[in-house]
């Protein structure tokens, strides 16, 4: 699975367009979701550890929100995997495995934003 | 314009709705529940909403509970069923639109947000807004 996530790619000029946002306000929006982001992703370490599955829940569904909205299909994707598995009740190690997916598309997105 | 509150206690996603918006409407932002609830009565002493979007998973007051609650008091206020203000209900979950319509809610969206559909929802409601 992992040779799947090589880069984070995202074309801000298109999405903006395809919002109907202007691009710069856009881009605010998406610093501060990658902000939001890295403490979101802190939680979720601490919550998997005492394996808190409704704040994991919690957390999944507000992701999956707004990185749908900002069109972040990568993070989206690997939040939605997550945040179904989790509300069916699959064992620890699914859910495990799912997180270091989503953590990873996370940091990719994190990371380039951090740099714009 | 229409005056709309947006109401998501989800910074971007607010300001996203916002944005989007923002040729076709006034819109005033809360973030939750307490804060919904303070700008929709204080609307109501000068120019109500014509329509509010509200997010159902918020904490404290959830999205459920405010629209309950905003109904309740415009019973209270005699205003008649269905005459109250515009309540567009947005969440990411696919199932819980049966307990907002018996709630009151008008209509619902699904995130992520589709512009087209968003203002079309509206529309379908307020009809196009004036300049």
């Amino acid at each position: 699975m992992d040779d799947d996530i090589k880069q984070f790619s995202y074309d801000t000029l298109a999405v903006s367009q395809e919002l109907h946002v202007r691009p710069e306000i856009l881009t605010k929006l998406l610093k501060s979701f990658s902000n939001t982001l890295s403490q979101k992703i802190a939680q979720l370490d601490d919550f998997m550890l005492k394996n808190d599955v409704i704040q994991i829940r919690a957390i999944m569904h507000e992701v999956k929100g707004t990185s749908g909205n900002l069109r972040l299909k990568q993070v989206y994707e690997a939040a939605d995997a997550m945040h179904v598995s989790v509300k069916a009740g699959d064992p620890a190690e699914k859910i495990t495995e799912l997180f270091g997916v989503f953590r990873k598309e996370a940091f990719l997105f994190i990371d380039y934003f951090k740099n714009c | 314009m229409w005056k709309i509150l947006v109401v998501d206690d989800n910074y971007e996603n607010r300001e996203l709705i916002a944005e989007i918006l923002r040729d076709v409407a006034h819109c005033d932002v809360a973030s939750n529940g307490k804060e919904a609830i303070d700008s929709y009565n204080a609307s109501l002493q000068e120019n109500p909403y014509d329509l509010i979007l509200l997010d159902i998973e918020m904490p404290e007051i959830n999205g459920l509970e405010l629209l309950r609650k905003i109904r309740q008091s415009e019973e209270a206020a005699d205003i008649p069923l269905g005459e109250g203000v515009a309540i567009i209900m947005v969440t990411a979950h696919k199932k819980p639109f049966l307990d907002a319509f018996y709630q009151g809610c008008n209509d619902y969206l699904i995130k992520p947000i589709d512009p087209q559909k968003l203002i079309q929802k509206i529309e379908k409601k307020l009809g196009k807004p004036t300049k």
